[in-house]
């Protein structure tokens, strides 16, 4: 599937969101002199404590909130929003009519999809997220693991470059998470997707970040995932104690 | 039969009125049980009806002046109105803070209730008026309430149609409508706006019962009935649809009044699953047994 294709539109690998001096906050700044790269095939995962932050970089990051100083610069498929895919946590979703995982999958493609094109798009993300067996069940009715996977693939539908995921495996036992995590980084590797993750999940991190962005103390600390995880100040910040 | 068609060419403006808002209605009823809020529809139904009462109040609506092409008019501005204004805020609520609305919702309802006839207490017509919003009745349509009503019909139709994806998603996830580039904003004052219109206009034609009734249980019964949200959203209209033409029929043979037996006929039909299903359980444990 070439989920990072047509609709982002972007040059090979020029910066899909780049900030520099970024403040930001929803009144106040709560994130001071950010500074995030987001290139294409990379694998961010931003990491904080509850509070810290990530939500509302994010937020400003995909161009819902207003930046309260510095600069971002995205790439046209990420500025007028064809080319993102977003992954919202999943516990907000009880649905009250009876939707089949089709039909929630199609509700993320884009308005500039042809309808002959739609079936292909929604078909290609359910089979991605290897849950195509799942496409006329309700998607209310099927298990953790496998609604977070409808979630995902409803982002995929978009064939995005930048797959923004809020903790895509929360709640999930190890095995689940660790399976989801190796689906994510084939659509990065293969496809040259972007994947900006929020998460708590440091094992995960561990695994598939090739970035990490530390949002603590009013501010962003970037840099390899090799560096930042090796890095005893980033335990301490996560509060996970002295390594 | 007969006599039913001969009562048709008496009543046929508010019979129409009442088939146009059973398609109607159960639409704007999809939107309000995707966000998980049914009672909202009284809420804004009530809200409606405390409009009408503040006109009466005011001196510009029918109590002053019973029949008057103008008090009517204003009598309906004013229900769409407070219905546009409770509906619009209500849908920035839900989208901004992702509020459950249950507390706010009984709040209007009951303010609406207490404060439309208090308003109108001293004006022996105004309180009539809402009583007859109240109790329901479909016996009080004009022509110009069969062309409103169709035109309602049309515009909701052809929105649904054209951006239905983008509005079933607002309603699911304001949140990735919003990183998808759609403006909840819009969303939020189109739909809320075309929600407050539809249950104005259905309170001042046909009260608060059957606004109520046909907004909610088309919807709750189509979701025992239909496979996918697909089918949810025609069945729904069409459930509307053929339980007020029996109702129509059945009320004028019986002499009952219609709204009621609409409603009722739903809430029946609502019930007859699950007591098959008990029943059924029932059964099957005696015959275990």
């Amino acid at each position: 599937m070439n989920a990072a294709g047509d609709a982002a539109s972007n040059r090979p690998g020029a910066p899909l969101v780049a900030a520099v001096g970024l403040a930001v906050g929803r009144r106040q700044p709560l994130l001071r002199d950010v500074a995030l790269t987001l290139l294409p095939a990379q694998c961010w995962f931003l990491l904080g404590r509850n509070g810290s932050g990530k939500t509302t970089l994010i937020a400003t990051l995909l161009g819902l909130l207003p930046p309260l100083g510095g600069r971002i610069t995205m790439a046209p498929g990420i500025a007028d929003r064809s080319g993102v895919g977003f992954v919202p946590q999943e516990q907000r979703f009880q649905q009250s009519l009876p939707v089949t995982v089709t039909e929630f999958v199609c509700l993320g493609l884009s308005a500039r999809v042809a309808a002959a094109d739609r079936a292909a798009h929604a078909a290609a993300a359910l089979e991605s997220m290897h849950i195509e067996h799942l496409a006329r069940r309700i998607s209310g009715e099927l298990s953790l693991g496998q609604r977070r996977r409808v979630l995902i693939a409803r982002a995929l539908a978009r064939r995005p470059a930048l797959l923004v995921l809020d903790e895509p495996t929360a709640n999930l036992d190890p095995f689940g998470s660790g399976q989801l995590g190796a689906d994510l980084e084939h659509l990065r590797a293969d496809a040259g997707m972007c994947l900006l993750h929020a998460s708590h999940d440091l094992d995960l991190a561990r695994r598939y970040a090739t970035h990490v962005a530390l949002v603590a103390q009013g501010t962003v600390r970037t840099g390899p995932a090799a560096d930042m995880l090796a890095d005893a100040g980033t335990h301490e910040e996560l509060g996970l104690g002295k390594r | 039969m007969d006599e039913f068609l001969f009562a048709w060419s008496l009543f046929h403006d508010a019979w129409l009125v009442a088939l146009l808002l059973a398609l109607v209605l159960p639409l704007c009823g999809i939107l309000l049980v995707l966000r998980h809020q049914l009672f909202l529809s009284a809420a804004i139904g009530q809200a409606a009806t405390l409009g009408i009462a503040l006109g009466i109040w005011l001196g510009i609506a029918p109590a002053t002046a019973p029949g008057s092409s103008h008090a009517e008019s204003y009598s309906l501005l004013l229900a769409m109105a407070a219905g546009s204004l409770t509906a619009v805020l209500a849908m920035r609520a839900l989208s901004t803070s992702g509020s459950q609305l249950e507390a706010r919702s009984v709040w209007v309802f009951l303010a609406g209730a207490s404060l439309s006839v208090l308003l109108t207490s001293k004006q022996p017509h105004g309180l009539e008026e809402v009583h007859r919003l109240t109790l329901s009745s479909l016996l009080g349509a004009s022509s110009f309430d069969v062309w409103f009503a169709a035109a309602l019909l049309v515009v909701i139709l052809m929105t649904a149609w054209r951006r239905r994806r983008g509005i079933l998603l607002w309603a699911m996830d304001p949140v990735t409508t919003q990183v998808h580039g759609g403006s909840v904003v819009t969303y939020d004052l189109v739909l809320g706006i075309g929600i407050g219109v539809a249950t104005g206009f259905a309170i001042h034609a046909t009260g608060l019962l059957f606004a109520f009734g046909l907004t909610v249980l088309p919807v709750l019964l189509a979701r025992r009935l239909g496979p996918s949200l697909r089918a949810v959203l025609w069945l729904a209209p069409c459930l509307g649809l053929a339980t007020t033409a029996v109702a129509l029929v059945v009320a004028h043979l019986a002499d009952l009044p219609p709204g009621q037996v609409a409603v009722g006929g739903l809430v029946l039909l609502l019930a007859v699953p699950g007591v098959v299903t008990g029943v059924w359980r029932l059964r099957s444990r005696r015959g275990g047994a």
